[in-house]
């Protein structure tokens, strides 16, 4: 009996689809063409980016069996073809997931920033960048294109020695996380420590996604989507007392749509001081004012003994961070606690060893019941080597592993690169893991084989990758299967003054 | 005398026609002067320049030091100078140290620095776009090239991440919703594919490692809720958490401080509850 089928296709999401790429197309030759005339007396840069994927997804489909066809083992129940079952209490039937249908899409990005500047007046600038998605095939409903015009920043800029201004959507990048809001910001440079001081707010732009948190985008939360948007306010402050050390306090606040509802109120510190140019401490943390604990923290601590080694070590804290307009505060998550070692060991100028080692124990959760407990301790462990031959060839290997509490994963890869030009750089790569996922069982293993080509000019890059992956040994059918294809082709393309200028 | 009047002038000349004729490449083969030669030059020219940029000029074309420098346009000292196109191709083909801070363990290490010394970065970095690369999503799989290294740098996310994300994702080995929404980005894509909820049904042996998760998932969501949200929404928990409805299960843990939550948003109680929970009776 099937209860779950995959999702839906309907000619309105298509009609969508072909709008959507119509305008993909349009706006940049647009954009293009305006950028080029119109900008003939200023001088500006854009770079133009973008890649089309070939994407297969193994699809999981939940079925069920009536509870007379199960049998009972001391492993659990299963099915009569081996398949692990489970059987709700007083239910007539058992449900199980397995390996669905392999759904193929194209997923389809292109990137476009503007920088025009050279208008006589000192340090004022213009920027935008702009992001257009969206997938095509078959089965393009399973892949995240929301929003399919993103604005990601776009502002007027006044930048001198003293001061900054900025104007219109912009995010901000501090100890705190992630942040987008349209309104401007305000920075003072001075004197003495190379103090900068910054005031920046308007309106939030949500978490991770440049929308706001009222967008449509959230219609699937139902009662709990926020009606208003919110506001975001911050103040940063950095120093740098010695050419060896840096201080930074950020507070950030950010209001629901309704006025004194506070949605997030944090405040994070960060800190560098190199001793001695081959001794570093390193040093960050915030604190939830809101829900009144810390959140991530971490001290760590670096010495180049000499050329060939250098070592680090430190403490790190985890507690994840929610807004007061979401439910999950109310279930009182945890933070974990760790320490970590690194080492890099160079033995010759072109060969390089990187090993680290990462232990974490997560705080008491009070929740543990006789019948159902998981390990609160993770570890993790991993090296890397990377040889540069010689000009033409170089290999990079790593091997790694990763226990959690409800998920492990156990990996490899081998890399080649050949340049037979300055320009063109051709790869392979082979690569193997196993994993488990989510408290779920899982099986075999999956291997990858896959090539790779890059052709970058001082005006642009373009690249093609090729993949296939094999999943091997799956003993349960109902493993979901991995095997698959997966392709990419891109490019970026940096045009107008002084375009050889790229990153 | 005549003789050595003649060599003298002869040398002079070939001197200076060999300075003249001095190719880019031999340029860059004079002796450098001495304060050019400490471990501290490349992180303290900056002020030596402000300070006497004509002493710089000496050797120094505009190009030699947009190389480096790609803020070259937003220093004053730099646009100073004389500019000579050819030495921007001689200067594409020179390689610069990376600075002391930039172990091979850097890239997991530079938020203290970056976030504190902004100004530094810029130097060597275009912060649209080579921040952006991971800031914004990775969405462009364009990899930034390491200046000082001529060859491109690892993106934030290592080779076959997508592949295998969960592990890293479940165990929170970084803060994923800092770039990505849950609800937009995860939660999206693992419905499409049928491993998320896509109905409220509890127990439908996803989770199917223990029979007993459905009833004893706490310990496993306080230590990872976080990841819970990259496929199960809201309502989904409410569904048994909620004391609106449902089976009501308090989901509260020790020391969960009601007040504290309340007085920084009253309408935080409310999404659970119906009235103020602390103050029944008002």
């Amino acid at each position: 009996m099937r209860v779950s089928g995959q999702a839906s296709r309907c000619a309105g999401t298509r009609l969508r689809f072909t709008r959507t790429a119509v305008a993909f197309t349009g706006v940049a030759v647009a954009w293009c063409l305006w950028s080029a005339s119109a900008l003939q007396a200023q001088q500006w840069r854009m770079r133009i980016s973008s890649r089309v994927q070939y994407v297969e997804g193994q699809s999981l489909q939940r079925d069920s069996v009536p509870i007379s066809d199960v049998r009972v083992t001391n492993d659990g129940r299963f099915k009569a073809d081996n398949i692990f079952v489970t059987c709700p209490t007083g239910s007539e039937y058992c449900y199980y997931y397995g390996s669905g249908p392999t759904l193929k899409t194209y997923p389809s990005v292109l990137d476009a920033d503007l920088n025009v500047f050279g208008f006589g007046v000192e340090g004022l600038r213009f920027y935008a960048n702009t992001r257009f998605q969206t997938a095509f095939g078959a089965d393009e409903n399973f892949w995240p294109v929301e929003p399919e015009v993103a604005v990601l920043n776009a502002y007027a800029e006044l930048n001198r020695r003293q001061y900054r201004f900025r104007l219109g959507r912009d995010y901000t990048v501090n100890g705190l996380g992630f942040f987008g809001y349209d309104g401007g910001s305000a920075l003072v440079r001075f004197n003495p420590w190379w103090t900068q001081v910054e005031l920046y707010g308007g309106r939030a732009l949500a978490r991770g996604i440049p929308v706001p948190i009222n967008s449509s985008i959230f219609d699937p939360l139902g009662d709990l989507k926020p009606s208003d948007n919110g506001w975001l306010i911050g103040l940063r402050a950095s120093a740098r007392p010695s050419t060896s050390s840096s201080l930074q306090v950020v507070y950030q606040r950010q209001y629901t749509g309704q006025s004194d509802y506070i949605a997030t109120e944090r405040i994070g510190f960060e800190g560098s001081w190199y001793v001695i140019p081959a001794v570093s401490l390193l040093g960050h943390a915030d604190y939830d004012l809101a829900y009144g604990d810390w959140g991530k923290a971490g001290l760590r601590a670096g010495w180049q003994i000499n050329p060939m080694f250098y070592a680090e070590g430190g403490y790190l804290r985890y507690r994840p961070v929610f807004s007061l307009q979401e439910i999950w505060y109310a279930f009182s998550p945890v933070a974990y606690n760790g320490w970590n070692l690194s080492t890099a060991i160079r033995p010759l100028p072109n060969l390089s060893f990187k090993l680290w080692l990462e232990r974490r124990q997560y705080e008491e959760t009070d929740a543990e019941v006789a019948f159902f407990t998981t390990t609160d301790r993770d570890y993790r462990f991993g090296i890397r080597g990377t040889w540069v031959l010689n000009e033409m060839w170089s290999f990079d290997g790593g091997y790694w592993r990763n226990h959690g509490f409800g998920a492990a994963l156990n990996s490899g890869d081998l890399r080649v690169a050949m340049k037979p030009h300055d320009q063109l750089t051709l790869g392979g790569r082979f690569s193997a893991w196993q994993q488990l996922e989510e408290f779920r069982l899982n099986q075999g293993r999956v291997w990858g084989l896959g090539l790779d080509l890059r052709w970058r000019t001082r005006q642009g890059t373009v690249w093609f990758s090729v993949d296939r992956y094999d999943h091997d040994n799956r003993g349960d059918q109902a493993i979901q299967d991995w095997s698959q294809w997966r392709s990419a082709v891109g490019f970026s393309y940096y045009l107008g003054s002084e375009p050889g200028r790229t990153p | 005398m005549r003789h050595r009047a003649t060599f003298s002038a002869t040398l002079a000349a070939l001197l200076v026609a060999a300075t003249v004729q001095l190719g880019l490449a031999q340029t860059g083969q004079m002796p450098k002067p001495e304060n050019h030669q400490t471990a501290e030059f490349l992180s303290a020219h900056g002020g030596q320049a402000q300070s006497n940029i004509q002493m710089c000029s000496v050797c120094h074309a505009r190009e030699y030091c947009s190389g480096c420098h790609v803020n070259a346009q937003d220093v004053p000292e730099i646009q100073a100078l004389n500019s000579d196109p050819a030495v921007a191709d001689y200067v594409a083909g020179l390689t610069f140290p990376a600075p002391p801070s930039h172990t091979l363990f850097f890239l997991d290490d530079h938020r203290a620095l970056a976030a504190s010394a902004t100004g530094s970065c810029a130097v060597c970095h275009v912060v649209e776009q080579q921040c952006q690369v991971c800031h914004l999503g990775a969405e462009t799989l364009e990899r930034p090239r390491a200046a000082s290294q001529r060859r491109d740098v690892d993106l934030y996310h290592p080779f076959n991440f997508m592949q295998n994300h969960a592990t890293a994702a479940f165990n929170q080995e970084t803060e994923c919703a800092s770039c990505h929404n849950p609800q937009a980005f995860c939660l999206e894509c693992h419905s499409g594919l049928g491993r998320a909820s896509r109905d409220l049904r509890t127990n439908t042996g996803y989770h199917n490692r223990n029979g007993g998760f459905e009833f004893g998932h706490g310990q496993a969501a306080r230590q990872g809720l976080e990841s819970c949200q990259a496929c199960h929404a809201q309502q989904y928990c409410l569904q048994c958490h909620s004391a609106k409805l449902g089976r009501r299960i308090n989901p509260h843990g020790p020391g969960f401080d009601a007040q504290k939550l309340q007085n920084k948003n009253p309408a935080f109680c409310g999404l659970c509850h119906f009235g103020d929970p602390l103050n029944p009776g008002g």
